[in-house]
């Protein structure tokens, strides 16, 4: 699990466009980005917060926090191939570790689970430095 | 023109974000760093943050050039490649239509402010369309 001082930072941000954060464990993370009248002409752009949000949960949750850092999103791209409408959930499972990265793999759906939009991120982790 | 301020985006504001020029075929925007767009590591902006900030630039440079009676319909595809932990106290986006047309795309570069370093490539696609 990802630090409770890791996951407190992005509190502001997830207020701010009514992004709720839902489970995370075992390399899989969800986030719950809610309909909101005043972004409804502009529907994704909540969600493109919440994809990377989900996916550096996820990434925080497949690491040794003993022997390892989150080191930030590498980069990351979505795909959207209908549009979102209503209340949509963000779902970021992690599908491949290295040494130094961990590949996630993310779909966007909405709540009667229809995926609309897939993405891929890499996340980039390092070791901590021996004292 | 159709658009020339960010008064359609409500969370711009919450966000630090605001025009800072619109000169063909480059636009720019500019983000000040506050309490609710810090989260990154490093006390950096947050990643996720940045991409919608990279996504709205998108949407602004293609209202700027729209056709009467068109609008965007959604992001179609969006891509983001962080080089650098974005820290400075304004970042800056620098936007430049690659293509209009059904599909529009835009490459975003997100920059400190001085044009100096860039923390973010990204490249995003919209679908346009009449408006119903």
């Amino acid at each position: 699990m990802a630090k409770p001082e890791e996951l407190a930072s992005t509190l502001k941000v997830e207020d701010a466009l009514g992004i709720q954060r839902l489970e995370a464990a075992n390399g899989t993370a969800r986030y719950r980005v809610k309909s909101l009248a005043e972004y409804s002409h502009c529907g994704t752009f909540a969600i493109t917060t919440a994809v990377d949000l989900a996916l550096v949960r996820a990434a925080s949750t497949a690491i040794n926090h003993e022997t390892e850092e989150m080191n930030g999103t590498v980069e990351y791209n979505i795909s959207y191939f209908k549009s979102p409408v209503g209340e949509t959930l963000v779902t970021a499972n992690v599908s491949g570790r290295g040494a130094n990265i961990a590949i996630v793999e993310v779909s966007i759906s909405d709540a009667r689970q229809t995926v609309f939009g897939l993405g891929r991120g890499t996340y980039s982790v390092v070791a901590k430095k021996k004292l | 023109m159709r658009d020339n301020n960010l008064s359609q985006y409500p969370f711009a504001d919450l966000l630090g974000i605001s025009l800072e020029s619109i000169d063909d075929p480059k636009i720019v925007l500019r983000m000040e760093r506050n309490n609710v767009n810090v989260g990154g590591v490093r006390n950096s902006i947050n990643g996720g943050i940045l991409a919608t900030y990279a996504e709205l630039a998108a949407h602004v440079a293609i209202n700027s050039k729209i056709l009467a009676g068109s609008e965007i319909k959604q992001t179609q595809d969006l891509s983001v490649a962080y080089l650098e932990s974005a820290i400075s106290n304004f970042i800056m986006a620098e936007a430049y239509i690659q293509r209009m047309g059904k599909t529009a795309t835009v490459t975003v570069e997100l920059k400190d402010e001085a044009f100096e370093k860039t923390f973010c490539i990204c490249r995003v696609s919209c679908s346009v369309g009449k408006i119903n």
